[in-house]
C-alpha cells in the first residue's frame, strides 16, 4: 500500500514531539517540531533561505555537470584502451580513495576562495567516479552483441550510434546516480570550510555557532529534502530512459 | 547463393595452453542454392564452430570456405547465433529489433519500420511488436531474431538451433514459416538442429557429423516432395529414413 511510507515520518515526529514536550532534551540540542516549522516559515518568508538554496543547487549542478562531461572524456578512452587503463589505474584509485575534504585547502590555494574552489573539489571526486563507471561500461559491452550486430551488417557510425552508445548508457547513468548525491555532499562540506555569502552548508554552520538551533534544524530539513528530490529525479529518469538495464 | 566448404579443420588451445583440442577434422559440405542442409551430430561435434568458420568469425587451420552470390543487391550471408539473446538490443522494441536488420543495410528508420510492419503482417509473425525483449518469452525473443535474419533476405543463411526456445506447436508453425520464407526469397540455408524430426522435415539433405573432432560420417538425402506438411512425420517413409539416421547416430556415439 502506498500510504505506508507515511508511517515512518509520523512515528519520527511523534517521538520527537514527546521527547521535547516532556523536556527530556534541552531545546538547545533539540527544539520542538513546531519551533522548527515556524523557523522554517520565517526563513523562507524573509528570504535568506532561498538564496542559500539557489547557491547550493547552482554549485551542486555545476559540479555534477562538469563531472559528467569530464567523466565521459576520461572514461571512454579508459574503457577502450586496456593499456591506458592499466597505466592509470593506480593514480585513479588513489585519487578516488582520497577523502575530498582533504583537498579543500589545496583547491583554495589553486583556485582562490570563491565558488571555483568549491566546484573544483566536487568536480574532481565526481569525475573519477563517473570515469570508472563509464570505463567499465565500455569495456564490458557484450562481445556477442557487437558480433551479432556486425553479422547483421552494422558497421562504423551506425554501429556506434545504434549499438555501442546505448550499451554504455546504463553505466553512465549509474555514475550519475552516485555523483549527484556525492556532489551535494561535497558542496555542503566545502561551504562549511570555504567562506561564502550564501549556501546551506555555510548557513547550518553559522546557525550552529550562534546557538540558533531551530534555524539550524530547519535548514538541515531543507537540505535533506533537496537531497531526497535529486535522488528521486535520477531514479525516475533511470526507470524512464534505461528501463531495460540489466534485463536481458 | 551457395556455400562450399572444403576440408575444413580447426583446433583450439586447451585450457593449460600446452595442448590443442581438435574440433573439426576435414569437413566437406555443399549447400546449393534454394536448398536446406541440416547439420546433425552429437554435442561437441563442432557444428557451431563450423558456422563460425563459414561466417569468418573464426579462421580455419586448413581448407577453404566459399560463400557465393551472383549479385550484391542482397546481403551475402546471414547468421542467427545460437545464443539469440545476444542478438537482441534490449533498448529497442521487438519491431525496432527486426527493423534494425533493414537499418543496418542502410534503410532509413521510418521506411524500415514500415517495411518491417508489412513483413511481419505478411508472414503472420505473432509476437507483440511494441514490447521490449525483456517483456517477451524466450520463444518470442527467438522469433524476433529469426525475423531480423529473414527480413534481410540474405543469399546464404546460417541458423544455429533457431527454434530451441520454442514449444512444440510454435516450432511446427515456424518451421513451415521458414520454408515459406525461403520460397519467396530463395537462399542456401545451413541449419543446425538437435531435433532429428526437425532436421529431416526441413532439409533437402541431412549431414551427420561425428563426435569431436567433427567430420562428416554420412549424408542422407531427404527425398520427400515439397510442399511438406507435418503429417509427413507420421508416414512410414519418414520413419524409415529416421531409423537409418538414428542407427548411424547411435553407431557414431557408441551406444
Amino acid at each position: 500500500m502506498t500510504w505506508r511510507f507515511l508511517i515512518g515520518p509520523v512515528i519520527l515526529v511523534l517521538v520527537w514531539t514527546i521527547v521535547t514536550s516532556f523536556g527530556l532534551v534541552r531545546p538547545l540540542f533539540l527544539p520542538a517540531p513546531l519551533n522548527v516549522l515556524s523557523s522554517l516559515y520565517v526563513l523562507l518568508a524573509e528570504g535568506p533561505l532561498w538564496s542559500d538554496i539557489v547557491a547550493t543547487l547552482y554549485r551542486t549542478i555545476a559540479a555534477f555537470s562538469l563531472a559528467a562531461l569530464f567523466g565521459l572524456l576520461l572514461g571512454v578512452p579508459l574503457g577502450v584502451s586496456r593499456e591506458f587503463y592499466d597505466a592509470s589505474e593506480f593514480v585513479l584509485d588513489f585519487s578516488r580513495s582520497m577523502p575530498s575534504p582533504a583537498i579543500i585547502p589545496l583547491a583554495m590555494l589553486l583556485f582562490g576562495l570563491g565558488d571555483l574552489s568549491r566546484i573544483a573539489v566536487a568536480t574532481f571526486t565526481c569525475t573519477l567516479v563517473n570515469a570508472i563507471q563509464i570505463a567499465y561500461a565500455v569495456r564490458f559491452i557484450p562481445r556477442n552483441r557487437i558480433m551479432a550486430a556486425r553479422l547483421a551488417g552494422a558497421k562504423g557510425a551506425f554501429l556506434i550510434r545504434h549499438v555501442l552508445i546505448p550499451s554504455v548508457v546504463p553505466g553512465i547513468v549509474a555514475g550519475w546516480r552516485i555523483t549527484l548525491s556525492l556532489s551535494l555532499i561535497i558542496i555542503v562540506v566545502t561551504e562549511m570550510f570555504i567562506g561564502t555569502q550564501a549556501g546551506l552548508g555555510m548557513r547550518i554552520y553559522d546557525y550552529h555557532m550562534m546557538f540558533r538551533s531551530a534555524d539550524m534544524y530547519a535548514t538541515i530539513l531543507v537540505l535533506g529534502l533537496i537531497g531526497y528530490t535529486l535522488n528521486k529525479v535520477i531514479e525516475l529518469s533511470e526507470q524512464r530512459f534505461v528501463h531495460w538495464r540489466g534485463r536481458l | 547463393m551457395t556455400i562450399v566448404v572444403r576440408n575444413i579443420s580447426k583446433s583450439f588451445p586447451a585450457k593449460d595452453d600446452a595442448m590443442t583440442i581438435k574440433v573439426l577434422n576435414g569437413v566437406d559440405l555443399d549447400v546449393p542454392d534454394g536448398q536446406i542442409v541440416a547439420l546433425f551430430g552429437p554435442n561437441g561435434s563442432g557444428k557451431t564452430t563450423l558456422l563460425n568458420v563459414i561466417s569468418r568469425i573464426e579462421s580455419s587451420d586448413s581448407g577453404h570456405v566459399d560463400v557465393r552470390a551472383n549479385t550484391n543487391d542482397r546481403p551475402l550471408l546471414g547468421y542467427a547465433l545460437q545464443n539469440f539473446r545476444d542478438a537482441l538490443l534490449p533498448w529497442k522494441t521487438a519491431l525496432d529489433n527486426v527493423a534494425f536488420g533493414l537499418m543496418a543495410l542502410g534503410v532509413p528508420h521510418a521506411t524500415a519500420r514500415q517495411q518491417t510492419n508489412a513483413f511481419l503482417e505478411e508472414y503472420g509473425f505473432k509476437f507483440p511488436r511494441m514490447s521490449y525483449p525483456y517483456q517477451l518469452s524466450g520463444g518470442q525473443q527467438q522469433t524476433v531474431v529469426l525475423a531480423r535474419s529473414f527480413i534481410q533476405r540474405p543469399f546464404n543463411l546460417l541458423l544455429d538451433e533457431p527454434f530451441g526456445a520454442l514449444d512444440h506447436e510454435a516450432r511446427f508453425r515456424i518451421q513451415d514459416l521458414v520454408i515459406s520464407l525461403l520460397q519467396k526469397a530463395p537462399c542456401a540455408l545451413l541449419l543446425v538442429s538437435h531435433d532429428i524430426d526437425e532436421a529431416l522435415y526441413m532439409s533437402d539433405e541431412l549431414v551427420l557429423l561425428s563426435h569431436r573432432p567433427g567430420h562428416v560420417v554420412e549424408r542422407f538425402p531427404v527425398p520427400f516432395q515439397r510442399p511438406r506438411s507435418h503429417v509427413l512425420l507420421a508416414s512410414p517413409e519418414f520413419s524409415s529414413l529416421r531409423r537409418q539416421v538414428v542407427a548411424a547416430f547411435l553407431k557414431e556415439v557408441g551406444v
